[in-house]
C-alpha cells in the first residue's frame, strides 16, 4: 500500500537552495575557513547610509514653520496604497501553488495560515528602526519592508533549525540549541549581516 | 438559516437573494451641481453647522442631523454628499444642503444629482480560508496579510470591490446602484462557502 507523499514532506526532502547538507557542515567543523568578506556596497548606497546615520543639518534648516511640519507628518503617516499592488504573479507558479494548497490537510493549512499571517508589530519595528538610523522619521512603507526582510530571515533560521533536527534525528518542537546551531550555520554562509561598528558594551 | 433570512426583522425574498443574506447599505456618496459660483467664506461665517479651513481643504464641510450626513461644498458650486444610508436619504440630504445655500442668498439649483458610490456590508457567519481563495481566484484577488488583514477581491461583473475577512465579514464597495451590491454578494457567496473553514 503506497501512500502519496505529503506535499510538506516532499518539499522538506528536496534540500533548499544554498542550505547546508550534513557532509558540508561536518567538513566545516573540521576545517573552519572564514567566509570571504562581503563586497563593498556601491558608492551611492554608502552615501545614503552616511546621510541616514549622520543627520547633521544646518541650524537654519531645522527651523521650519508649523505648516511644513504638519505636511511632513502627513507624508510619514501615508499608508501603502493596496490598489497599486500587483494582483497576479506568475500564472504557472500560481497554478502550482494552488495544486499544493488543495492537497493540504487541516493541520498543514492551519500552519500555512499562521506562517502567512505572522509578522512583526509595526510599532516595535518603527522604534527599532528609529534607534538604528537615529532619526524619528520612519515611514510606513519602510517598516513594512524591513518587517518583511526580518520575517524572511526568521524563516531561514527556522528552516535551518529543522535541517539540524533532521540531521540529529530529533523530533518535536525546535529547541534553543537548534536555533543557535542554525544561526551559526547561517553566519558561516554569510547570511547574517556583520555590524558596521563594534559594540561598546556586551 | 431562518435567523439569517431575517434582515431587520423582515423576511428575505429568496428569488432575489438565494443566499438568504441581504447586504446592509452603510454609506452612499452622491454629487450634485448647484449651478452657481459660491462664496465659501461667507457660507462659513453665516452657517453654524459649517467649517472652512482653506489651508487644509478648499471646501466648506457642512453637516445636518437628519438624514445624518456630511457635505463638501466647493466654490465652483459642486457638492458631494456622504454618510446617507439609502439613495432616497442621500437625495433628501442633498436637497436640504441646497436649500441652506439658497437661504444664504445664493441662486442655488439642484442639477445633475448622481449616486457615485454605494458601500454595503454583511456577515456570512462562518470563517473563511483566505489563502485558498486568494490562490484559486488569483486573477481577481490580492491578499497581503502583513499589509492588510482582508482579501481584496476585484469582481469584473458587476465591477465591485469586496473586502473579505477571515471572520466572515464582507464589505462591498464601488456600486452605483444597490442591485450591483446584491448581485456581487450572490456571485461571491458560493465561493465563500467553498472556502469555508472547518471550526475546531
Amino acid at each position: 500500500m503506497k501512500q502519496s507523499k505529503d506535499p510538506f514532506e516532499a518539499a522538506f526532502e528536496e534540500s533548499p537552495p544554498e542550505s547546508p547538507t550534513a557532509t558540508e557542515t561536518e567538513a566545516e567543523t573540521q576545517n573552519p575557513t572564514p567566509p570571504p568578506p562581503p563586497p563593498p556596497p556601491p558608492s551611492s548606497f554608502s552615501g545614503v547610509a552616511v546621510v541616514a546615520l549622520n543627520p547633521q543639518q544646518p541650524q537654519n534648516q531645522k527651523v521650519k514653520n508649523k505648516d511644513n511640519e504638519e505636511e511632513e507628518e502627513e507624508e510619514d503617516n501615508m499608508d501603502v496604497e493596496l490598489a497599486k499592488l500587483p494582483s497576479t504573479g506568475d500564472p504557472h507558479k500560481m497554478a502550482k501553488m494552488q495544486a499544493i494548497l488543495s492537497q493540504f490537510t487541516e493541520e498543514q493549512m492551519s500552519r500555512y495560515e499562521s506562517f502567512r499571517r505572522a509578522g512583526f508589530q509595526k510599532a516595535n519595528m518603527k522604534r527599532l528602526l528609529a534607534s538604528i538610523t537615529g532619526t524619528q522619521k520612519i515611514s510606513v512603507p519602510m517598516t513594512i519592508v524591513v518587517s518583511g526582510i526580518a520575517k524572511m530571515f526568521v524563516g531561514e533560521v527556522v528552516e535551518t533549525a529543522r535541517i539540524v533536527m533532521k540531521e540529529r534525528k530529533e523530533s518535536g518542537p525546535i529547541r534553543p540549541c537548534h536555533l543557535r546551531e542554525a544561526y551559526r550555520r547561517l553566519k558561516l554562509e554569510g547570511k547574517v549581516f556583520k555590524r558596521s561598528s563594534s559594540r561598546l558594551f556586551r | 438559516m431562518a435567523e439569517q433570512a431575517l434582515e431587520g426583522s423582515q423576511p428575505v425574498d429568496l428569488t432575489k437573494h438565494p443566499s438568504g443574506i441581504v447586504p446592509t447599505l452603510q454609506n452612499i456618496v452622491s454629487t450634485v451641481s448647484l449651478d452657481c459660483k459660491l462664496e465659501l467664506k461667507s457660507i462659513a461665517l453665516q452657517a453654524r453647522n459649517a467649517e472652512y479651513n482653506p489651508k487644509r481643504f478648499a471646501a466648506v464641510i457642512m453637516r445636518i442631523r437628519e438624514p445624518k450626513t456630511t457635505a463638501l461644498i466647493f466654490a465652483s458650486g459642486k457638492m458631494v454628499c456622504t454618510g446617507a444610508k439609502s439613495e432616497q436619504q442621500s437625495k433628501l440630504a442633498a436637497r436640504k444642503y441646497a436649500r441652506i445655500i439658497q437661504k444664504l442668498g445664493f441662486p442655488a439649483k439642484f442639477k445633475d444629482f448622481k449616486i457615485q458610490n454605494i458601500v454595503g456590508s454583511c456577515d456570512v457567519k462562518f470563517p473563511i480560508r483566505l489563502e485558498g481563495l486568494a490562490y484559486s481566484h488569483g486573477a481577481f484577488s490580492s491578499y497581503e496579510p502583513e499589509l492588510f488583514p482582508g482579501l481584496i477581491y476585484r469582481m469584473k461583473q458587476p465591477k465591485i470591490v469586496l473586502l473579505i475577512f477571515v471572520s466572515g465579514k464582507i464589505v462591498l464597495t464601488g456600486a452605483k446602484v444597490r442591485d450591483e451590491t446584491y448581485t456581487a454578494f450572490e456571485n461571491i457567496y458560493p465561493v465563500l462557502t467553498e472556502f469555508r473553514k472547518n471550526q475546531q
